[in-house]
C-alpha cells in the first residue's frame, strides 16, 4: 500500500480529466491523475474536435451564430428540460476554452457543421502533420494538453485504475487506486473529480438504466474499458443517480465492423427509400442526414429498425455525379467496393444486408412484408413521376424512381457514441446525494454527468460531446480550487 | 569492452557494447518512434518509423539497425525525417481499419499511441483491403483479427526467435503480403503451442487473446496464468509440470511444498480448481494436474526440499494450535519456520483432521497422509495427542497467541422420528471409526441419508465393509450435489440409489432399527427465512427401505460452544466482532481461526490456504513481518519450446479405475496412476502461459522523459 496526498485527485485522464488536471494546475493545485490505461486521450483519440461558439476562428470565418442564438436553440430544442445555467456557463465558456487550446499549441482546420442545415460549431482539430482532419485527428491535442499538464507539474499515473473513493462522514477525502502490478495506492485529497467517460462497454448497464439489448436493438459504440467505473465508484460512496440516455445515432447491426464500411454511406443518401419491417415508408429520407433524428424514428418501430433501399441506377448516378452527401468524417469513394461488402455481409450477417435482382426478392430476403412493400414502392415511383412527395414532403431533387437491374436493402439499426449522464450533480458539477445534498470534496464532469440533450442529440451544434467534456473539465476543477481554497481559509 | 559514448540530438549518452542507437537512446530516457522493435525481439527495420540522420553521412538510416559507436552524432528529429516518419504510417494506415472504438486494444495499442506521437491520423493513400484478412481466422485462444495488421512483423520473430517454434512468416498470394502459417493451415495443425508470445508482443490488435479466457477482477500478470491464478495457495503449477515432464520429481514437489506443505495428499483429494482455469480447456481438455502431482509425489524419494527455505531464529514466543488438521498443522509448520514454538492440540490420537479422518482409506490412504504429517513433526512442530481443549481462553493464558482450527468435527443428524435409535450414526462419527478400526453395529443393510460426496464415501465404505449400502437424497439426478465420477463411482460398486426421497422416519424401536420410511418427491426447496424444507411429494409413493442401520451424511458443525471463550454466530462459528463475520480474527485478542471453524466444510487446498494465512497474520501480531514466501527450487524457464506437430490434439490421459469388483473387495486406492510414458505426456500437454511473464512491455512515447 503506497500513499499518495494531493490536492486535486482526478479519475481518468480523457478530455474531461485533462481539462481539469490542466485548470488545476493553472490554478496552483497539486493534481495527480489515475487512468487505467495506458495512453492519455481517452475516447477523444478516436474523435476530432469540440464544440464552440463565437471562437476567434469562428469570427475570423464571418460565422454569425451568437452565444445567445446557440443558447435559445438548445433551450427551445429541448423544451427546457436540461439545466439551463449549465448550457449558459458551458457556452458562456466554450470561446475562451478554443483560445485556451490554441495557446497550449493546438491549431484546428475550422469550424464545420456535419451537415448543411446545421451551424458551424465543430471545431476540427488540426492533425500535426498538416495534413487533412479525420478520425482521431483530437488525439494530436490530447498529446499536446498531457504535455501542458506535464509542463504544469500534474502527476500521471496509468495502468492505475482508481478503484473506490473514501468517504468520511459528508465528506469525500480521497480514494484507492490499484496499478497493474496489483499494487494499492490509497490517495488522500482535498478535492476528487470523476471524468470516466460513461459506460459505454457496460451492456448489462445499459439494459438496466436505458433498456436497449446491446447486439439487438443497440449497436453502440463500445470503446473498451468505459464500463461506468465512475459512476459505480460514485453511487458506492453515496451519490444520487442522474438521468442516463444513449447518444443515439442510427448503426447497421455489425455490418460496418466489416473493414470497408464506407460503402454504407453510400446506402444513407437521401435518394434512397426508406421503409419499416411492414414495408411502409416511415420518414423523410432527406432527414437521414441527421443520424440522431433517424434513431428516433427508428425506435418508434417494430424491431427497432428501418430499412434502407437503394438500386444500381442510384449507384451509377452517384459514380456520375457524386454522391449528394458527404461524410463529415470520412472522405472515400463511397461506392467504390460497395458491390463487394455487400456481398460480403450478406454472407457474414444474414438479415442485415442484401442484393437481389427485384424488389420483392430483396424484401423477400429481408424479411419484410412483400405485399406492403411493393405497393410502397409503386406509390413512392408514381410521387417521383409527379416530382412531388405527397406524404413527407420530401424535397423533389431527391425523388428518383426505385428502377434498376439491381436492389440493395441495408437494415438501420440503433447505435449510440456512448452514454450519457449517471452522476447527479448541481450547475457546477458539485456531485449530489439522492436527496440533493453535497457530498463535500466530489466533483464529475464529462460524459458521466453530460445531461444536455433531452433525448436527442442537437446535431444543429455539432461538438457537442467533446465540447461539454473540456468545458466542463474546466468549469468543475475551478469549482474544485474554489472549495479547496475555502477549506484552507477555514484552516 | 568499453561503453560507447554518442550524442544524440545533442545528448551525450553512453551505449552498451553492441547496443544499437534505438535501444541506447531509450535506455537514456529518449525516446525515438518504433513499432516494428521489441525490447525482446531482434531488430528487423522494417516499421522505418526509427530513422534518423547521422552527422557526415547521406539520407536516413534506422536507429534499430545503427550499432551505437563511439562519436557518433545522431539527430532524432527534423523536417525530412518526420516526412518520412509519416509516410511509413501512412503506408500502415491504408490498410488499417477505422473502427478503432470497436477494437478491445483502444487505449492499449501502440499504434494508436504512435498515431498520438506523430499525429497523422489518416492516410492519404487509397484505403486498401486485403482478401488474405480472413485465412485462418478460426481458433479457440488467438483471436487473429487481421485486417488490423501492420505487418511489423513481430509476431513472426516472436514465434520463431523466442519461442523456436517458427510457423508464422510472411506469405505471398497474389501481390498482397500477409502473415500466416505455411499453406496457411490453421494454428493447430501447424504445430502451434498456443503459448500467445505473439499476441503478448502485438502493438496493434490484430493478435489478441480469446475474449473471456482469463479474468478481469486480477492483475494482469497474475491473471495470464490461468490454473496457478484458480489455485486458492497459487502454486507455480506451470513450474512443476515443467519439472515431471522432464522426470524431476523431487524438484516438482518441492516447487508445491513452497505453498502446501501436504502435496501427496493433494494428489489424491483436491478439487482441483486450477484444472478449471486451464487455457489448454480451450483446444481440447485441462491438463490433469492434479494426478500429476499425486505422479510426482509417489516418485519424490530424494526430498531435495528437505532443510531448504528459510529458518527464522527463535523468537520464545508460544503459539498453540487447536486441531491437527490441514488447516492447523499449515499454520503451524510455518509459524515453527518463522521461528515460534508450536504446539499443536489434537483431540484425537492421530493427526491429519479431515484428511486422516474424515475421508475414507480409498481416497487418500492413511500411509500418505501420516508421512506428510510427519515431516511436519520432524521439522520441530510438538503435537500432543488426545487433548480436548475446553477453552479457548484458558489457552491463551499460557501462550502469546493462539490457532483454532478444529475444523467441523460434529456431524448432523436430520430431525426425524427415531433419530436416537442405537444404530443411527453420523458420517462423521462412522468414517472417523472406519479409519480408527472401531467397529460400528451396522448389520447387514445400511441406509445413507444425503446426497453429496460425503454421502458416497460412506457408502464405498460400508461395501467395502460387506454392508450393502442404499444412498436416499432429496435431489434427483443431474441436481444431485455430488460429483458425477463419486456417484457413478459408488454405484458401480454395488450401492443403490434412492434419490429424489424424502425422509419421514426410521422404523423399528429405540434398540434396532428395521428400516427407513421415504416417499417420493416433484419439487423441493428451503424456505430462505427459516431454512425449513418445502417440498412435494408424490402421491402414493411411501414406502420402507428396509435396514439394520442409518448414517446421516447431512452437514457438519463446529461443536463450539460459549464455554470455549469466542463470540459465536447462530450456527456456532467464531465471529470477529469488528466485521461481524467469521474470519482469521476472533472476539479475543491472540486468538485466530482458520480453515473449516471460519467457511463451514470445506476442501483441503482451502484450509490448507486458510492456514498459511493465519500464520502469517499470527507472525505479524508476535512482531514479524508475516512472510513466508520462500522459493524451494529456482526456476529455469525454456524459452524456446519448439514446434510441436499435432500438439493441439494430444488427449488428455486418464487414470485407469480398477474394476469394481476388484476395488470393492479392499481399502486401495481406486484408480491406478499414471505410469512414465503417461505422465511425460500429460504434462507436456501444458501450454506454460507462465513463459509469456518473461515477455517485456513495450513502452509507449508517454513514458519517455525526452519524447
Amino acid at each position: 500500500m503506497k500513499k499518495i496526498t494531493t490536492d486535486l485527485a482526478i479519475i481518468a485522464a480523457g478530455p474531461a480529466g485533462l481539462a481539469a488536471a490542466i485548470t488545476g494546475a493553472e490554478k496552483g493545485l497539486n493534481v495527480t491523475v489515475f487512468e487505467k490505461s495506458s495512453v492519455p486521450g481517452g475516447t477523444s483519440n478516436m474523435g476530432m474536435g469540440p464544440f464552440a461558439v463565437e471562437s476567434r476562428i469562428q469570427k475570423e470565418a464571418m460565422i454569425g451564430l451568437t452565444k445567445e442564438e446557440a443558447f435559445k436553440l438548445m433551450m427551445d430544442y429541448t423544451h427546457w428540460q436540461v439545466d439551463a445555467r449549465m448550457v449558459r456557463d458551458y457556452f458562456w465558456k466554450s470561446a475562451d476554452t478554443i483560445q485556451w487550446l490554441e495557446a497550449m499549441g493546438v491549431r484546428f482546420a475550422g469550424a464545420l457543421k456535419y451537415y448543411p442545415e446545421g451551424h458551424a460549431t465543430w471545431h476540427v482539430v488540426q492533425p500535426a502533420d498538416g495534413s487533412h482532419p479525420g478520425p482521431r485527428c483530437a488525439s494530436t491535442m490530447m498529446k499536446l494538453m498531457y504535455e501542458r499538464a506535464l509542463e504544469l507539474g500534474v502527476t500521471f499515473y496509468f495502468d492505475t485504475p482508481a478503484v473506490k473513493l473514501t468517504r468520511d462522514g459528508e465528506d469525500i477525502v480521497g480514494l484507492v487506486a490499484k496499478g497493474k502490478d496489483g499494487e494499492e495506492y490509497e490517495v488522500e485529497a482535498a478535492a476528487t473529480l470523476i471524468a470516466t467517460g460513461g459506460f459505454g462497454d457496460n451492456p448489462e448497464m445499459i439494459k438496466e438504466h436505458c433498456n436497449f439489448t446491446f447486439g439487438k436493438d443497440m449497436f453502440n459504440f463500445r470503446v473498451p474499458g468505459l464500463v461506468g467505473d465512475g459512476l459505480r465508484m460514485a453511487w458506492e460512496a453515496g451519490a444520487g443517480k442522474g438521468n442516463m440516455e444513449m447518444e443515439m445515432i442510427m448503426s447497421t447491426g455489425h455490418v460496418h465492423m466489416l473493414a470497408g464500411y464506407v460503402y454504407t454511406i453510400a446506402m444513407q443518401q437521401p435518394r434512397s427509400l426508406i421503409v419499416n419491417k411492414e414495408g411502409k415508408r416511415v420518414m423523410d429520407e432527406s432527414v437521414l442526414q441527421n443520424t440522431a433524428v433517424t434513431a428516433n424514428v427508428s425506435v418508434r418501430q417494430s424491431d427497432r429498425c428501418l430499412y434502407v433501399v437503394s438500386t444500381d441506377s442510384h449507384f451509377d448516378l452517384y459514380r456520375k455525379q457524386g454522391v449528394d452527401w458527404v461524410n463529415g468524417v470520412i472522405k472515400a469513394d463511397y461506392t467504390a467496393d460497395a458491390e463487394t461488402w455487400m456481398q460480403k455481409a450478406m454472407t457474414q450477417f444474414p438479415g442485415e444486408a442484401v442484393i437481389a435482382d427485384t424488389p420483392e426478392e430483396a424484401a423477400r430476403l429481408m424479411g419484410i412484408d412483400v405485399e406492403t412493400f411493393m405497393k410502397t414502392v409503386a406509390e413512392y415511383n408514381e410521387s417521383c413521376a409527379l416530382h412531388y412527395d405527397d406524404l413527407f414532403c420530401k424535397d423533389r431533387r431527391f425523388l428518383t424512381p426505385l428502377e434498376g437491374k439491381k436492389f440493395y436493402i441495408l437494415r438501420l439499426v440503433p447505435g449510440a457514441y456512448g452514454t450519457l449522464g449517471g452522476i447527479k450533480v448541481d450547475s457546477h458539477y458539485q456531485v449530489l446525494t439522492p436527496d440533493t445534498k453535497k457530498l463535500y470534496g466530489l466533483f464529475a464532469a464529462g460524459s458521466d454527468v453530460c445531461d444536455l440533450y433531452a433525448g436527442t442529440y442537437l446535431y444543429y451544434l455539432p461538438g457537442n460531446t467533446m465540447g461539454f467534456a473540456l468545458n466542463s473539465g474546466r468549469l468543475a476543477a475551478e469549482q474544485a480550487a474554489e472549495f479547496i481554497n475555502s477549506l484552507e481559509t477555514v484552516a | 569492452m568499453n561503453r560507447a559514448t554518442l550524442t544524440v540530438d545533442g545528448r551525450t549518452i553512453s551505449a552498451n557494447p553492441g547496443q544499437s542507437v534505438l535501444n541506447a537512446a531509450l535506455d537514456a530516457g529518449i525516446y525515438i518512434p518504433h513499432l516494428c522493435s521489441h525490447p525482446d525481439l531482434p531488430p528487423q527495420a522494417n516499421c522505418k518509423l526509427c530513422v534518423v540522420e547521422v552527422a557526415g553521412q547521406d539520407g536516413v538510416v534506422c536507429s534499430c539497425e545503427l550499432p551505437a559507436t563511439d562519436g557518433l552524432q545522431v539527430v532524432t528529429q527534423s523536417s525530412a525525417l518526420l516526412q518520412r516518419r509519416k509516410v511509413a504510417l501512412e503506408l500502415m494506415l491504408a490498410g488499417h481499419p477505422k473502427d478503432c472504438v470497436s477494437c478491445k486494444r483502444y487505449m492499449n495499442c501502440e499504434l494508436q499511441a504512435m498515431i498520438q506521437y506523430l499525429g497523422t491520423v489518416h492516410s492519404r493513400m487509397r484505403v486498401t483491403t486485403r482478401k488474405t484478412d480472413d485465412l485462418n481466422v478460426d481458433n479457440p485462444i488467438v483471436v487473429r483479427e487481421m485486417e488490423r495488421c501492420i505487418q511489423c512483423g513481430r509476431c513472426v520473430r516472436a514465434c520463431d526467435d523466442l519461442r523456436g517454434v517458427g510457423i508464422l512468416g510472411f506469405n505471398r498470394r497474389g501481390d498482397e503480403v500477409y502473415v500466416g502459417t505455411a499453406g496457411d493451415v490453421p494454428l493447430g495443425e501447424a504445430g502451434c503451442r498456443f503459448c500467445s508470445a505473439c499476441v503478448a508482443v502485438c502493438p496493434t490488435g490484430a493478435l489478441q487473446d480469446q475474449f473471456g479466457i482469463f479474468r478481469d477482477d486480477l492483475p494482469w500478470e497474475e491473471a495470464i496464468v490461468p490454473c496457478s491464478a484458480e489455485c486458492p495457495a497459487h502454486a507455480d503449477i506451470p513450474a512443476y509440470l515443467r519439472l515431471i515432464q522432464q522426470g524431476r520429481h523431487s524438484e516438482a514437489i518441492a516447487v508445491i511444498r513452497e505453498k502446501v506443505p501436504f502435496p501427496h495428499v493433494l494428489g489424491y483429494v483436491c478439487n482441483h480448481r486450477c484444472e478449471s482455469g486451464c487455457k489448454r480447456t480451450a483446444l481440447n481438455s485441462p491438463v490433469s494436474i492434479r494426478n500429476l502431482k499425486r505422479y510426482a509425489a509417489e516418485r519424490d524419494t530424494e526430498h531435495v526440499w528437505r532443510g531448504k527455505g528459510f529458518h527464522k531464529e527463535r523468537s520464545g514466543k508460544r503459539v498453540a494450535v487447536v486441531g491437527g488438521g490441514p488447516a492447523g498443522l499449515t499454520a503451524a509448520f510455518y509459524l515453527n519456520k518463522l521461528g515460534h514454538d508450536v504446539t499443536v492440540y489434537e483431540k484425537q490420537n492421530v493427526a491429519g483432521g479431515y484428511m486422516a479422518l474424515g475421508i475414507p482409506e480409498f481416497r487418500a490412504p492413511t500411509a500418505v497422509v501420516q508421512a506428510e504429517v510427519g515431516y511436519i513433526v520432524e521439522s520441530g512442530v510438538r503435537v500432543r495427542y488426545g487433548q480436548n481443549v475446553e477453552s479457548a481462553a484458558a489457552l491463551k493464558a499460557e501462550h502469546e497467541a493462539v490457532l483454532v482450527a478444529v475444523g467441523t468435527p460434529v456431524g448432523k443428524k436430520l430431525r426425524l422420528p427415531g433419530a436416537d435409535f442405537r444404530q443411527v450414526y453420523t458420517a462423521v462419527d462412522f468414517l472417523r471409526a472406519s479409519r480408527l478400526g472401531q467397529t460400528l453395529d451396522l448389520g447387514q443393510t445400511c441406509c445413507v441419508i444425503g446426497g453429496g460426496n460425503v454421502a458416497f464415501d460412506v457408502a464405498g465404505t460400508l461395501l467395502r465393509m460387506g454392508v450393502r449400502a442404499t444412498v436416499v437424497c432429496l435431489e434427483k439426478g443431474e441436481a444431485m450435489l455430488a460429483d458425477r465420477e463419486e456417484i457413478e463411482s459408488a454405484c458401480s460398486e454395488g450401492a443403490v440409489l434412492f434419490d429424489g426421497h424424502s425422509n419421514e422416519g426410521i422404523e423399528g424401536t429405540p434398540e434396532q432399527v428395521t428400516g427407513l420410511r421415504v416417499h417420493e418427491v416433484s419439487e423441493f426447496h428451503f424456505d430462505r427465512a427459516t431454512g425449513a424444507l418445502v417440498e412435494t411429494a408424490v402421491p402414493d409413493s411411501t414406502r420402507v427401505i428396509a435396514c439394520d442401520s442409518i448414517v446421516f451424511a447431512a452437514g457438519q458443525a463446529t461443536g463450539l460452544t460459549e464455554g470455549f471463550g469466542l463470540e459465536l454466530n447462530r450456527f456456532g462459528y467464531p465471529v470477529d466482532p469488528q466485521s461481524g463475520k467469521s474470519g482469521h480474527r476472533t472476539s479475543l485478542d491472540g486468538v485466530f481461526c482458520a480453515g473449516d471453524v471460519i467457511t463451514g466444510t470445506s476442501f483441503v487446498i482451502n484450509a490448507i490456504e486458510s492456514g498459511r494465512q493465519a500464520a502469517s497474520l499470527i507472525d505479524r501480531y508476535l512482531g514479524g513481518d508475516g512472510q513466508i514466501d520462500e522459493v524451494l527450487v529456482e526456476r529455469e524457464r525454456q524459452p524456446k519450446i519448439g514446434k510441436v506437430d499435432g500438439f493441439h490434439l494430444q488427449a488428455r490421459q486418464e487414470l485407469s479405475l480398477r474394476p469394481a469388483a476388484e476395488r470393492v473387495c479392499d481399502f486401495q486406492p481406486i484408480n491406478v496412476n499414471f505410469n512414465a510414458d503417461q505422465s511425460v505426456c500429460e504434462a507436456s500437454r501444458c501450454l506454460q502461459c507462465d513463459l509469456r511473464k518473461d515477455i517485456r512491455k513495450s513502452r509507449i512515447w508517454s513514458e519517455y522523459a525526452v519524447k
